[in-house]
């Protein structure tokens, strides 16, 4: 680990598939690393079916919590702004980590553009739009559709700025998770996700694989930064996150906790049209279920000052 | 007691200081502290903003300048501190979500938390629209000491645009 706390640029590969751990690896290495200008660091991380949701963010409104339970899909929310991903071994996470003055959002994705645009040359065609999303522009039908989400985290002395990149995810676990049957009932001030049509790039050229394209994208990150590699030959580093438990160990409890999926929600009510057509309205802050308004004296000595991730599937029986 | 003036109503008040007679009840020591300079904005390299709001008890208002909220974008979530939370010169004491970036408020003084914002709860873009006076993100309670450092410890406005226009300058050069 100390080696690659040394900073200077690198490219690092997480073995891992487990959303929190390297959640936790991306923040360990953001916080502990010796950053340097002008050097930048890439890591490359993928992760078994999850939803990651953005750092104020609803779970209610962004994502069917019940369809994610059914079909072991993990959630978890990230320190970084932004909308709601659905993850799997199928798309692609970058973060390029650096000082806070060297963050430069457009420049990443304007790599991955033209890197991408140069090695599938007749295949498709990608853009950035002025929200920063890279498009595909599909010749034969004329759609638009997003191939990546991007979010970025902004402290004292680093920066990173993380964004994923469909390749052959499974689109139909991602629209069935994405779709949350809460989101009318629910008012609040939480950043809410813009929805938008995606695509695999794996639709287009169906030999793109995650194996060649780490190496497309690792010699371009090289060919653009022109900095130190170390050694010749050499590409990246793999990082077992497994052999690090010690160090990200406060990271990967914070990011697995009740606490950190649910209380930090910003606050929200939800609304329900109960059996006998009456609307009950719950105010929750903090995870808390702060105040009812219509609801009968059972009820309210049920649900008043409960956790409302634990009587969420009550309530909804009303 | 304490009294916040926004900087109209008080020269109304110095007025009036001079022209009514000595015995009226209202504290002439209190009107004599809303000068011009008690309003003066503090900066920090790294674009918070301070100012004194009562010289009685050491409270100050914290912000983030007009060229931060620019960098920024428009603010679309606003994580502001509890009252009572005591923190030390730049600690991470708010944090702002904007155009999917989430980025920290550094403390520009030692301070414990007095109020925050509440407006900003419904309307965090406050911040960019009016980032020196409806945008104010928090108020502290500081001490003598510190308050009297403030000047060696922090830019005034002058020095501040100056400093800006270096990082500008910076940035054409990269």
């Amino acid at each position: 680990m100390n080696y690659f706390l040394r900073g200077g640029s690198r490219i690092i590969i997480s073995t891992s598939t487990n959303v929190y751990t390297n959640l936790a690896l991306e923040r360990f290495l953001a916080e502990n690393i010796q950053h340097q200008p002008k050097s930048k660091l890439l890591i490359l991380w993928r992760n078994s079916p999850s939803i990651v949701i953005g750092r104020y963010q609803n779970p209610y409104v962004e994502s069917n919590l019940n369809y994610l339970f059914e079909n072991n899909i993990l959630l978890s929310r990230r320190y970084s702004g932004g909308g709601t991903t659905y993850h799997d071994e199928g798309n692609l996470n970058l973060t390029i980590l650096t000082t806070r003055d060297n963050y430069n959002r457009r420049k990443n994705l304007e790599w991955l553009v033209s890197t991408i645009n140069d090695s599938y040359v007749n295949k498709f065609s990608l853009h950035i739009t002025k929200r920063d999303d890279i498009i595909l522009e599909d010749s034969i039908n004329k759609q638009q559709y997003k191939i990546t989400g991007s979010a970025s985290r902004l402290t004292r002395t680093y920066a990173y700025h993380h964004f994923t990149l469909l390749i052959n995810t499974n689109l139909n676990h991602l629209r069935q998770s994405l779709k949350s049957n809460d989101r009318f009932s629910i008012k609040s001030n939480a950043t809410e996700s813009i929805r938008s049509s995606v695509t695999c790039l794996s639709n287009y050229e169906s030999t793109i694989q995650y194996e060649t394209l780490i190496d497309i994208l690792a010699k371009s990150f090289w060919k653009q930064n022109q900095q130190t590699k170390w050694g010749s030959d050499y590409l990246y580093d793999y990082i077992d996150p497994q052999l690090f438990q010690n160090q990200l160990k406060q990271f990967i409890d914070e990011l697995k906790s009740d606490y950190f999926l649910y209380e930090v929600t910003p606050p929200f009510t939800y609304t329900i049209l109960a059996h006998n057509n009456r609307t009950i309205e719950f105010s929750i802050k903090n995870g808390i279920i702060e105040d009812i308004k219509n609801s009968n004296k059972d009820e309210y000595e049920k649900f008043y000052h409960k956790q409302f991730y634990l009587m969420y599937n009550d309530i909804k029986q009303l | 007691m304490s009294f916040i003036f926004p900087l109209r109503h008080c020269s109304r008040l110095l007025l009036l200081n001079n022209q009514i007679p000595r015995f009226f009840s209202v504290s002439s020591a209190v009107l004599q502290n809303t000068s011009t300079s008690d309003f003066e904005r503090y900066y920090t390299k790294k674009h918070e903003w301070l100012n004194i709001i009562d010289k009685n008890s050491n409270e100050v208002r914290i912000g983030i300048s007009d060229y931060a909220q620019q960098a920024l974008g428009e603010v679309v979530y606003c994580e502001l501190p509890t009252i009572g939370t005591k923190y030390k010169k730049s600690d991470s004491f708010a944090t702002l979500e904007s155009v999917k970036a989430v980025s920290d408020c550094y403390m520009p003084i030692d301070g414990e938390i007095t109020e925050i914002n509440e407006k900003l709860k419904e309307e965090a873009s406050l911040i960019n629209k009016s980032p020196y006076e409806q945008g104010w993100l928090a108020q502290a309670k500081v001490d003598d000491k510190n308050i009297k450092d403030i000047e060696k410890s922090l830019m005034n406005e002058k020095q501040y645009q100056q400093y800006i226009k270096g990082e500008l300058d910076n940035e054409k050069a990269t």
